[in-house]
């Protein structure tokens, strides 16, 4: 793996950003079989990362899988808290970056038959969802989709909305998501929240999606939230969006 | 400013929260006629064109007061800009957080108020747009390129909003920066390092930055003098507690006239001004009523949405002034005359082309994301696409519609008042691509669980009902109200009338109502 590197005055390393791989011995072996290739970076301490590299899809699903995903995304945990693996350290979120940008890679890669409910692979995806970025966030909410709705997802999925609650794109995918879950307290809560004092991008795309977990028990309760609403965009959008829905119930 | 300081503030110009699309962003992104500055307030380096992620036009209307004039006196223009861009980013800060948490104390507000000005401060030095000596309008752009403007927006870590032109754009800047900032404030107030502190609004304040700095887990790097980073803690501790900035500033209680706290929301704001005192309303003025734009005749209120203010004009004179304040309880005394903009903009405009009707585009046209927004895509000649909303603005009618192709949404400029015809033309031909609002002669599928009903006009009386899935054919298309609500005249089972179809403004809602059949 290769990184750009840029230099202030001779003195310091300022910047750095992720380049595609160019050095085959520095690519990571695939920590299963049926990811052809994987452009990650993964920790030197980790049990597999002399497993040598693996070209062959194994022939069926094996329990191996299942463990080997956990654990690289474990892996990957262990390189966010200790800060010792060898991604940049050029600026004060290159490594952060670097690493979320291995881990989004990587889940986009995992297969979704490898993704099932109960399973070590999920408990690791909810632990990414919770303290990814917002690529590591967009890669789990699709994962998260295939899977069947739970309290435990759920509560994932709004804990990693909180941590990076400016991220607008990721709320406008989480929107539908929560379509999963109507009349859930928790959505409710959160959904409220956000309107009325989420960051200001994140609330305007709440209530162009807040169809997505309108019903008809809960219309009334998102109208009267209006007059608490003070952003003059959110405020329009959602009424925009109250009124159309309410429209709809009643065939326009 | 000295070599040692300035290698410091490059490492503080970084934006942290790899929120949006990444990108392996080149240095000098996007950056034509580059030019150098100095360190020290409003001029530092580097800058470059803004126009390459929206229009200049748009900023001198709405920001001239805040462009730092290269061919000025050096140290009276660096007086006269710190004051305006020091006012408007403390009122842009204040109007954000009493949105955000109205229940904040003023010692909250305050502090946030600091946070964001010393953000400002050590990120750009208050930097943002230039006039430099080529007449050119330029945008600061530090950490070789990649940092845009006042709060060092990172084209690699925030893609999607460069190009959309979210930093581009002084109030849609604050908004984007503000609202990391705001996470991270809102995470600092939860951190030991910060509940612990003897000093609680200087450890929230240096905690809020250290997670704008370095990530949402950084929020107590301030305390670690062992950190990798702690020189940023640092640096930054010094700008909040020096002030240096203070030097500049001789009124830091100067009032700014752009209406920030609405630029950061909208593009199209009015500059306002307190209400006269006067118990009648003035015969020919403009008045801001809550959110919208009304001209007073005959001492009636006729009142559009605020991006519509233009479209006054066929009411009555709507010059290019100061629009006074009046609560929508004191306009209510004399009557507001709600206004449709369908209805009125085609009287001030009458080459405009209504919603749903095909627009046919006569030369290659930039498509942007907002009507000053950034560059998404160009459409070329010939193209046939249909307008899904329109803007007119300024004194010159300059028209915006709304478009989709190939599956990006924008707006694309089409002309003024006077040269519009040979920017675009409406079209009944076919589309060039097809789109999920019917025109006259399509056929539609209704989707709604519901049906459809049937009404007299739009709106009105019940005739009937189009159970889902059931099909039709239009044979009118019309919008209406500030959401561009559209309506289809069908008939169905002999029953002619109109029926709702969902709206297209601020987002869209039409495939929830009925499918475009091929």
């Amino acid at each position: 793996m290769k990184y750009l590197t840029y230099t202030v005055a001779g003195a310091a390393l300022v910047t750095a950003v992720y380049l595609a791989t160019t050095n085959d011995e520095e690519r990571m072996a695939p920590p299963f079989g049926s990811v052809p290739e994987m452009n990650s970076r993964a920790p030197a301490s980790t049990s597999d990362s002399n497993s040598g590299p693996t070209t062959k899809a194994p022939e069926k699903k094996s329990p191996n899988n299942e463990a080997a995903i956990a654990s690289r995304l474990k892996s990957f945990k262990d390189c966010a808290d200790r800060e010792n693996c060898p991604y940049p350290q050029t600026d004060p979120q290159s490594y952060e970056f670097a690493l979320h940008h291995d881990v989004a890679n990587f889940l986009k890669q995992i297969p979704a038959a490898e993704m099932r409910d109960n399973s070590s692979v999920k408990r690791e995806l909810l632990d990414w969802m919770k303290r990814g970025n917002g690529f590591v966030q967009a890669e789990a909410l699709k994962h998260l989709r295939t899977l069947p709705p739970s309290t435990e997802s759920l509560n994932a999925v709004i804990e990693g909305l909180e941590n990076n609650y400016h991220d607008a794109l990721i709320m406008k995918q989480a929107m539908q998501e929560f379509s999963r879950y109507p009349d859930n307290p928790a959505v409710a809560t959160f959904v409220q929240n956000t309107l009325t004092e989420g960051p200001q991008l994140s609330a305007v795309e709440a209530a162009k999606g807040i169809r997505n977990v309108l019903t008809p028990k809960n219309v009334d309760n998102y109208e009267k939230l209006l007059p608490q609403v003070r952003s003059e965009s959110v405020r329009e959008a959602l009424s925009a969006s109250l009124k159309d829905y309410r429209y709809s119930l009643a065939g326009g | 400013m000295n070599t040692k300081k300035s290698l410091t503030i490059i490492f503080g110009l970084f934006l942290t929260g790899p929120a949006f699309a990444a990108n392996n962003t080149p240095d000098y992104y996007k950056c034509s006629y580059r030019e150098g500055g100095e360190w020290n307030y409003g001029r530092a380096p580097q800058v470059c064109s803004a126009n390459s992620f929206g229009s200049d036009s748009y900023l001198v209307t709405n920001y001239s007061s805040v462009f730092f004039a290269d061919t000025a006196s050096r140290s009276g223009e660096r007086v006269r800009y710190m004051g305006e861009i020091h006012a408007v980013t403390r009122d842009a800060a204040k109007a954000y957080l009493l949105k955000k948490k109205p229940s904040a104390s003023t010692t909250e507000v305050n502090a946030w108020i600091e946070a964001v000005v010393t953000t400002a401060a050590h990120e750009s030095f208050f930097s943002m747009y230039r006039r430099t000596s080529d007449s050119r309008l330029k945008m600061m752009r530090g950490d070789y390129g990649h940092g845009h403007g006042l709060m060092q927006i990172d084209d690699r870590h925030h893609y999607s909003a460069i190009n959309n032109g979210l930093a581009w754009n002084l109030g849609s800047h604050y908004t984007y920066a503000m609202d990391i900032l705001y996470t991270a404030w809102r995470k600092a107030s939860t951190l030991s390092c910060v509940t612990g502190a003897s000093n609680y609004w200087q450890a929230h304040i240096r905690s809020a930055w250290a997670i704008y700095n370095g990530g949402s887990a950084k929020g107590c790097r301030w305390t670690n003098p062992n950190d990798r980073w702690a020189q940023n803690d640092k640096n930054f501790y010094t700008s909040l507690t020096k002030k240096a900035w203070r030097n500049h500033v001789s009124n830091t209680q100067q009032a700014t006239k752009i209406p920030i706290s609405c630029l950061m929301e909208k593009e199209a704001c009015s500059v306002t001004e307190p209400g006269n005192g006067s118990t009648r309303p003035l015969e020919g003025r403009l008045y801001k009523v809550d959110s919208q734009i009304c001209l007073v005749k005959n001492q009636r209120f006729f009142c559009l949405p605020e991006r519509d203010r233009q479209c006054l004009n066929a009411i009555g004179p709507a010059s290019n002034e100061t629009a006074l304040t009046w609560t929508a309880a004191q306009a209510k005394v004399y009557g507001i005359e709600q206004q449709d903009r369908h209805q009125l903009c085609p009287q001030y405009d009458r080459n405009l082309i209504p919603v749903a009707s095909g627009l046919r585009v006569l030369k290659n046209i930039n498509l942007r994301d907002t009507p000053a927004g950034g560059l998404v895509t160009v459409v070329p000649v010939n193209s046939v696409l249909q307008v899904r909303d329109f803007e007119v603005r300024n004194a010159n009618g300059d028209r915006y519609y709304k478009v989709s192709y190939q599956g990006k949404s924008g707006y694309l400029y089409a002309g003024t008042l006077s040269d519009n015809s040979s920017w675009g033309v409406p079209v009944s031909s076919s589309l060039s691509a097809p789109s999920t609002m019917a025109r006259v002669g399509d056929s539609i599928r209704v989707v709604n669980l519901y049906g459809i009903n049937i009404r007299s006009t739009p709106g009105g009386s019940l005739l009937g009902n189009i159970p889902k899935g059931a099909s039709v054919r239009i044979s009118e298309a019309l919008a209406q109200g500030p959401e561009d609500k559209l309506y289809y005249k069908i008939t169905y089972q002999n029953i002619t009338g109109y029926i709702y179809a969902g709206y297209t403004m601020p987002s869209e809602t039409l495939t929830d109502w009925a499918q475009v059949l091929p």
